[in-house]
């Protein structure tokens, strides 16, 4: 098995606008100055290195920011700052996720497959494995919002494993299906391991952790608490649940407000800083290099000077000759003679020659 | 410049999947109709009936334009008023109402809108075909002028696509813009000269001429002179000029837009 490098994520933050309002989350996209909305950071510089073959597990409580750090991972959602390198394809599994409710079944996987860019001979010879492997009968002819959510994840499951991604990110998907259906999954997710794909595994199921992964992170609160062997950080894991379980409601409560107050009022420098004192990166980097991963990454890149200079350009020469056409005197079209003559002779030969429907 | 690069890069890059999704997406959408694809072509044909009731036999008398037979004249402009109309409104909606899918998914986001385009194609060539036989049983000869139908043809395709990716992204940005959207192209339909003529009609000269600086326009009657023999690409200079003016700006902003805020639209679902 190779070692080679599939995910490198650096850093990697993801802030949520608390805005009210579409309208103003729109506003802030557009203005450069980012006005003073309520902030919430649901990742607070998470790093993190993924070898082909390996089988990572993410757990934590509800809240921690799992989902979100696989969405990014995935390539679905930018993040904040920080640096995220991806070598191969990527298939995520969510709960019914990305399964059209009108749709059918049969229509969901084709879907599916045609937006992967498959072509119709490929979905052809994978349509019927995929059904096999969902194995919900007659239901695949029935649209996707009758389906139980069983039945909904073992679809989302199917059409990805046949996607034949790099990378499968599984985000707790498997924990609404049954043991027949876990165990299929489980085969599948080992034959992929074995070819030296590599696997996220995302579950509250720590039984399923266990057994499957071979690292696991564990995140609280948008930080990575511990990243390590399965088995050290399960046996941290339940420790603190265990412990935090035993809590007063209140306690539980003031220590829940007490993180997401950190995460609302977590800054990019905060991180630096952090980092500073402390690195939680793999490899050491410059100070420059760092303080560029801190560093909130552009939307997209601004317009460049000269896309400005033609697109003034353009509109200026546009509203000249436009002013030029309406003052001309001369009719816009000129009349021609021959053709125009042509059609006017065949018109007034054959004039009584009226139009019917 | 840079992200017209890119979207066009990723237009002709995924050519084969744009065919299959959009013929695709025709089968399903007709798949419950008892008539099934010939919706697409029953629909603008009642649509056009009415308008030949109204505009041809009711206001004009039947009259002809140019020589030639109203119903000719009309069709052939109206074939390619109702692919625009039809694709700009359509493709307006084409990544709101594909982001279930992408949302769980990479995808070159900006294939959307021409997977919308090309679906319009089927029933632009039926449209197309009626108004061709309509123009041959008028007398209308073919001539070198035809030829013409492929220039613009590609005009037609450049603007609707330029105001597809534009249209997409502002309605993801911002939902009022589709409404806008839908407004003024119906007040289009009159002002583009779709369904009367323009210059014949009593409008003021300076308006008439303001009125022809519309692109839509431009493409309508361009359609007319290939068909029906009346006038050449060049001797039209400044309206081609202007035409792809407004075209490139159209798609410079749009794409422009595209790029910045694609990775962003999942954010804003």
């Amino acid at each position: 098995m190779d070692d080679t490098v599939k995910i490198r994520a650096r850093l990697i933050t993801k802030e949520y606008d608390m805005y009210k309002t579409r309208a103003d989350k729109v506003k802030a996209m557009l203005s450069v100055h980012k006005g003073k909305a309520p902030d919430f950071w649901a990742l607070k510089g998470v790093s993190l290195e993924v070898h082909s073959g390996e089988a990572l597990g993410i757990i934590g409580i509800n809240g921690s920011g799992k989902s979100t750090f696989s969405n990014i991972i995935s390539g679905i959602i930018p993040p904040t700052s920080g640096d995220l390198e991806i070598h191969g394809d990527v298939s995520i599994i969510a709960i019914g996720a990305g399964l059209k409710g009108e749709l059918t079944g049969l229509q969901n996987i084709r879907v599916k497959a045609l937006m992967s860019g498959m072509t119709n001979q490929e979905i052809d010879e994978i349509i019927q494995p995929v059904i096999d492997f969902a194995d919900i009968g007659a239901f695949i002819d029935q649209p996707v919002k009758s389906y139980s959510s069983g039945m909904r994840s073992r679809l989302g499951f199917a059409i990805a494993v046949h996607q034949h991604p790099d990378i499968l990110v599984v985000d707790e998907a498997l924990s609404v299906g049954d043991s027949t259906f876990y165990e299929k999954c489980m085969e599948k997710m080992d034959e992929f391991k074995s070819e030296g794909k590599t696997i996220i595994f995302i579950s509250h199921a720590l039984a399923q952790v266990e057994q499957f992964c071979d690292k696991v992170l564990w995140m609280h609160y948008g930080d990575v608490r511990e990243y390590g062997d399965t088995e050290e950080v399960l046996t941290h894991y339940r420790t603190f649940t265990g412990r935090f379980n035993n809590l007063s409601k209140k306690e539980k409560r003031a220590y829940q407000n007490e993180a997401k107050h950190k995460q609302a009022v977590f800054t990019l420098d905060d991180l630096y800083a952090r980092e500073k004192a402390e690195s939680s990166l793999p490899r050491p980097v410059s100070d420059a290099e760092l303080k560029q991963l801190c560093a909130r990454n552009s939307i997209g890149d601004p317009m460049s000077k000269t896309t400005w200079f033609f697109l003034i350009a353009m509109i200026l020469a546009a509203l000249a000759l436009g002013t030029e056409m309406v003052r001309s005197p001369k009719p816009l079209k000129s009349a021609l003679p021959a053709p125009t003559a042509v059609v006017q002779t065949i018109a007034t030969e054959t004039p009584s020659r009226p139009w019917k429907i | 410049m840079k992200s017209v690069w890119i979207v066009l890069k990723e237009q002709f890059g995924n050519l084969g999947m744009i065919f299959r999704i959009s013929r695709y997406d025709e089968h399903a959408e007709y798949q419950s109709h008892y008539l099934g694809l010939a919706w697409e072509i029953l629909n603008p044909i009642i649509q056009v009936g009415v308008y030949y009731l109204v505009f041809g036999m009711g206001l004009r008398g039947n009259r002809s334009v140019n020589g030639v037979p109203f119903i000719a004249w009309m069709l052939i402009g109206m074939s390619a008023w109702l692919f625009m109309n039809t694709s700009m409104n359509r493709s307006s909606k084409s990544i709101t109402g594909k982001l279930y899918v992408i949302s769980k998914m990479q995808f070159p986001v900006s294939t959307l809108p021409s997977v919308t385009i090309v679906s319009n194609l089927t029933a632009y060539w039926a449209m197309l075909a009626v108004a061709v036989f309509s123009v041959l049983v008028s007398g209308v000869p073919i001539t070198i002028y035809w030829l013409q139908f492929f220039y613009y043809f590609i005009c037609m395709i450049a603007f609707t696509f330029a105001m597809a990716i534009f249209s997409a992204t502002m309605t993801v940005l911002v939902r009022d813009y589709q409404f806008i959207l839908q407004s003024i192209l119906r007040v289009m339909l009159y002002l583009s000269g779709a369904i009367w003529n323009l210059t014949g009609s009593g409008l003021p000269p300076k308006l008439v001429k303001f009125l022809q600086l519309n692109p839509i326009y431009y493409v309508i009657n361009g359609y007319r002179s290939a068909f029906l023999s009346d006038g050449l690409i060049w001797e039209n200079k400044k309206a081609t000029l202007l035409f792809w003016l407004i075209t490139s700006i159209i798609l410079v902003i749009g794409c422009h837009l595209h790029v910045k805020f694609r990775a962003r639209f999942v954010d804003l679902a």
